[in-house]
């Protein structure tokens, strides 16, 4: 008797569809619903940004970091700053460096809630993404009066901040921080701790510690694979150091260590560590000046520089060459989302077409810090 | 009605020998087929204003309220939008399938309508085996499925047809299952007979007639849930993974029919329940008139399956989509034996109580309250813990 | 026997997990709905309620524009299209064009930043709809105007003196670089050095407003000069002359 013949399945996934988060695309070759290999394709959203820092100068850039993680642009936008400060000695008052962290700290919980949300909504589940959406509504009040955007916020300059808090705004965020935690518990009620939840994400897409590291996979989800690596207490930055938080680790108490339950577990436990942050940052606030004395076109002479920023995608590296003119010679964007995609093709063996929604979402790529 | 069909027959438009009893049978059931539709169809499309509003207050959010009071017609000018649309068929499609499968489903969706035990004397067709058929027609929906999934030539397309057929396929059997222990008890198939076997009291409910018909009841409404491709096992159409599933090539009213059958089966789901373990229409004797003690018994019957109908769009609102293998061993590692059990063991208990047994009914029941009132305190302490008074933006 | 209790284990674990979650959803049911309906069924318009800093579509006061140029500069899109010519007679500067094309604008918001009287700004106004890219660009000049010129004194024109003050009020937002107070209202007090070039840094109604000038003139090194805003290809030459003096 001889084997049942069948052949292999090959499915285009993406760029328009719905839980690809935004134009992510992958070429999936499938056995029914196991699939052999996905095959990512990146580029759908390249935008040059890298080679537009060659044409607008120092100060100019800022705005176009927003564009780099859209999600939260706030540490796109510090990484960069810091950048050109550590290019052209540029000192930061320390009120400044503490609305720096306030303002990413915030923008840090509203790019996880969004996250966790879209893992809800990546599993069918529609109601725990919009209840983070609602949460993430509130930060981007907060963050629309702190700066007046809600998205490209163009917040940080280089040497400070373009705006000091608005009178009543520090009574307004603790307000948020009382109320973000029990809205986490109702949430972990409501999705994380489900029976449900819990069967589709554990031992789902594990990633060993020694493969994360060799990947060269940062941030949560390095952290999730067991291994302890922050850059805000390895190669602390800013006034981290002030500051009291502890770096969650994945425990794989649902599954195997490092499994998509553990990256998502991530977010929820960060988003407490973040806001344990932003209590002490609120309250220890100094007085003083917000923005450094910077030169309006400074010119840093030939040198180059790499700074690195925890963002919530993880270690962010910014290498920005200077020629001693006003425009930088040559930047380059390192982040989180680009290396986590390139680990899919590997990962995606033997896992369901249901599972390849939940190992994105868990990875939390974000299509335009892969492409830029 | 009947003179009009005189006249009709003595001018000879049935030919020259009609057989008036055959004529009088059809017209009938034309005409009750008539009302069952228009009353089938608008309340389909209304449950989705239901939904929809029922959804939207689960997620903070108001809902469709511009069309009509609180946007009451909503579904009225849904389906008018949908008529007003393109249908497209794919080139590439098999045609005639693909035109056809959408009413396959509607059919299976009509059909159960006929037996639908409404009130003690509102019935159009009281089938000894009443309670098999109502089980049995709806699964047609798995052809029309697997047609639309197959003829539009289309991978996700095709992937959501084949999951939805084994879906229902598989709970088909926990399903089935659940009914038996119920059929145990009455020794009867017809539905009005298993309603007439209860009483109006929740103590007379089957479902609280003994723990192995409690389960049963859970495990029937969970595979109606599965059988209708609702979450949590809306794998068929998930549209996270698979587009939009075997309706992802459908447009205009044709997409519109997978959805008024999808939403009108949920009403059929709930009634199945309700009929075996929930008291179907009973209602005390308070009146004399059998018209309005109809009209009443009408009322509780619509009001026990619309109950059932908010659970499963609560649920909806709450659970996240399981996975195929998941799904799969749910159904036969979990519902397909406990059913047996449930089934052994109502066998057993019917030889040890022919007539039931009153103490573990009050039993029941005090543990079907002390669940709701458990239920009750952790609403309350959420809404207590939790509170949403934070609002920044000074519109709200 | 493990995988016996497992079973059960799995059971109850749904059974109370799904509770809880039908808990959390029910109770959602009882509490007030978050969104609102926009635009028609607020009681005040959206625009309205905006923080002060929300950087909408952008919007120029013309009678305190001082066509220094600061702005078109900044940019980083080149959105801003700016023409400043001499009049030869009058020794008075004229702006004949400024227009601002909001299909490219990104709303940044650096172009305000730099403007010494807040005359270019961001307004709360968000809803730019229209059916033609041409009909986003904003023309503020209709026919050239003469560039406002600081006052030493408070300024004597009343309904200019409400756009300064509004102005003003707009630029003390800003962080100022080193400083750590916000720095007095603008109209109630005189300037320091009022240049008398009528360029960028010249209107000095508050000590930091001119912010590029401030730092170039704290920061002594030649290149923070050469690098002040005076030193790009201004229309006036003498501006590179004027060495702001920071207060």
């Amino acid at each position: 008797m001889s084997a049942f013949h069948t052949e292999e399945m090959t499915l285009n996934m993406g760029p328009q569809h719905p839980s690809t988060h935004g134009v992510l695309r992958f070429v999936i070759k499938a056995d029914g619903e196991v699939m052999r290999e996905a095959i990512p394709d990146v580029g759908y959203l390249h935008r040059s940004i890298e080679k537009i820092a060659e044409k607008v100068g120092y100060h100019g850039f800022m705005p176009y970091t927003d564009r780099v993680d859209y999600v939260c642009a706030m540490f796109t936008n510090q990484g960069w700053a810091m950048a050109c400060e550590k290019l052209a000695h540029i000192e930061v008052p320390r009120r400044g460096e503490y609305c720096r962290v306030i303002a990413a700290e915030f923008n840090r919980i509203a790019s996880h809630l969004l996250t966790v949300g879209l893992m809800g909504m990546d599993i069918g589940a529609m109601t725990p993404f919009l209840h983070a959406l609602r949460e993430r509504e509130m930060i981007n009040d907060l963050i629309e009066e702190l700066c007046g955007a809600r998205l490209t916020f163009n917040y940080m300059r280089i040497g400070g901040v373009a705006w000091d808090l608005p009178p009543g705004w520090r009574d307004k965020a603790l307000a948020y921080l009382d109320h973000l935690e029990p809205i986490l518990d109702e949430f972990n009620a409501l999705f994380s701790y489900n029976k449900i939840c819990i069967q589709r994400l554990a031992n789902v897409a594990v990633i060993s510690a020694d493969e994360a590291i060799n990947y060269n996979l940062v941030g949560p989800n390095l952290r999730a694979s067991g291994v302890n690596w922050d850059v805000r207490k390895d190669l602390p930055y800013s006034v981290y150091p002030e500051f009291d938080f502890e770096v969650p680790l994945g425990r794989g108490e649902w599954g195997t260590v490092g499994d998509a339950m553990d990256r998502y577990m991530m977010r929820i436990r960060e988003m407490v560590q973040s806001a344990r942050i932003l209590r002490q940052a609120l309250t220890q606030i100094p007085d003083g000046p917000v923005l450094g004395k910077v030169v309006r076109n400074f010119k840093p002479a030939a040198n180059e520089c790499q700074v690195r920023v925890e963002s919530a995608r993880g270690d962010q590296g910014w290498y920005v060459v200077s020629d001693g003119t006003g425009f930088p010679h040559r930047v380059h964007v390192r982040t989180g989302s680009f290396a986590a995609m390139g680990m899919i093709q590997k990962l995606s063996k033997g896992l369901m077409i249901a599972d390849l929604v939940v190992l994105i979402a868990s990875l939390d790529v974000i299509a335009p810090e892969i492409d830029r | 009605m009947q003179a009009w069909l005189d006249s009709l027959i003595a001018r000879g438009a049935f030919g020259p020998h009609p057989s008036p009893d055959l004529i009088y049978g059809a017209a009938i059931a034309i005409a009750c087929a008539l009302v069952l539709f228009l009353v089938a169809v608008p309340f389909a499309s209304i449950v989705t204003w239901v939904e929809r509003r029922v959804w939207a207050r689960i997620q903070s959010r108001i809902g469709p309220n511009r069309v009509g009071p609180n946007g009451f017609l909503q579904w009225l000018a849904d389906g008018f939008k949908h008529i007003c649309k393109e249908d497209v068929v794919p080139a590439e499609a098999d045609a005639p399938l693909f035109r056809l499968a959408p009413y396959l489903v509607v059919l299976a969706f009509i059909l159960p309508w006929a037996v639908m035990p409404f009130a003690s004397s509102l019935i159009l067709a009281d089938l000894n085996i009443g309670i098999l058929y109502i089980t049995a027609v709806p699964a047609l929906t798995v052809i029309g499925i697997l047609m639309a999934g197959w003829a539009s030539n289309n991978k996700w397309s095709l992937i959501g047809g084949i999951r939805s057929a084994a879906q229902i396929i598989s709970y088909e059997i926990p399903a089935g299952l659940a009914i038996f222990p119920v059929v145990l008890m009455t020794g009867t198939l017809s539905m009005q007979g298993i309603i007439r076997a209860q009483g109006w009291a929740p103590d007379r409910w089957f479902l609280f007639a003994n723990p192995f018909c409690f389960v049963a009841a859970v495990i029937l409404f969970i595979s109606g849930l599965a059988e209708n491709n609702r979450t949590p096992f809306d794998l068929p159409e998930a549209e996270s993974e698979l587009v939009a599933g075997f309706a992802t090539e459908y447009s205009s009213m044709r997409y519109l029919f997978f959805f008024m059958a999808e939403w009108g089966n949920m009403f059929i789901a709930a009634a199945i329940v309700v009929t075996l373990f929930l008291g179907g229409w009973q209602f005390p004797a308070i009146v004399q008139s059998p018209r309005l003690m109809n009209l009443l018994q009408l009322a509780t019957f619509m009001l026990k399956c619309l109950f059932l109908v908010f659970v499963s769009m609560w649920i909806r609102g709450t659970l996240p989509r399981v996975r195929i293998d998941q799904m799969m061993s749910l159904c036969w590692k979990y519902f397909v034996p406990i059913s047996f059990i449930n089934l052994l063991g109502t066998a057993v208990w019917v030889a040890i109580f022919p007539d039931g047994n009153r103490f573990t009914q009050w039993l029941m029941l005090s543990f079907g309250v002390a669940v709701v009132l458990l239920f009750l305190a952790r609403v309350v302490a959420f809404t207590r813990r939790a509170r949403m008074e934070l609002y920044f933006h000074p519109t709200i | 026997m493990g995988a016996f209790a497992d079973y059960f284990r799995h059971i109850r674990d749904a059974v109370t997990t799904i509770f809880d979650g039908m808990a959390v959803t029910a109770s959602h049911l009882v509490r007030k709905p978050y969104t609102v309906q926009y635009p028609d069924r607020i009681p005040t318009r959206v625009q309205d309620t905006l923080p002060f800093r929300y950087r909408g579509i952008l919007d120029v006061d013309l009678e305190i524009c001082t066509g220094c140029l600061a702005c078109d500069r900044a940019c980083p899109i080149n959105c801003i299209a700016m023409a400043v010519e001499k009049n030869a007679q009058t020794r008075e500067l004229v702006i004949s064009q400024f227009d601002i094309d909001i299909a490219k604008c990104m709303f940044c918001g650096l172009c305000s930043e730099p403007c010494p009287t807040g005359a270019i700004h961001h307004t709360t106004e968000f809803e730019g709809a229209d059916y033609s890219l041409e009909s986003l660009i904003r023309r503020f000049i209709v026919e050239p105007v003469v560039a406002y010129k600081p006052k030493k004194g408070p300024e004597p024109d009343p309904a200019i003196a409400q756009l300064l003050e509004r102005g003003m009020h707009y630029v003390e937002e800003w962080a100022q670089p080193g400083s750590d107070k916000p720095p007095a209202p603008a109209a109630a007090k005189p300037s320091v050095a009022a240049a008398p070039g009528p360029r960028a840094p010249a209107p000095k109604p508050v000590p930091s407003a001119p912010k590029a000038a401030a730092d170039g003139a704290a920061d002594a090194s030649p290149s923070a000069v050469e690098s002040a805003p005076g030193a790009e290809p201004a229309p006036v030459p003498e501006a590179a002359k004027d060495k702001p003096d920071n207060a």
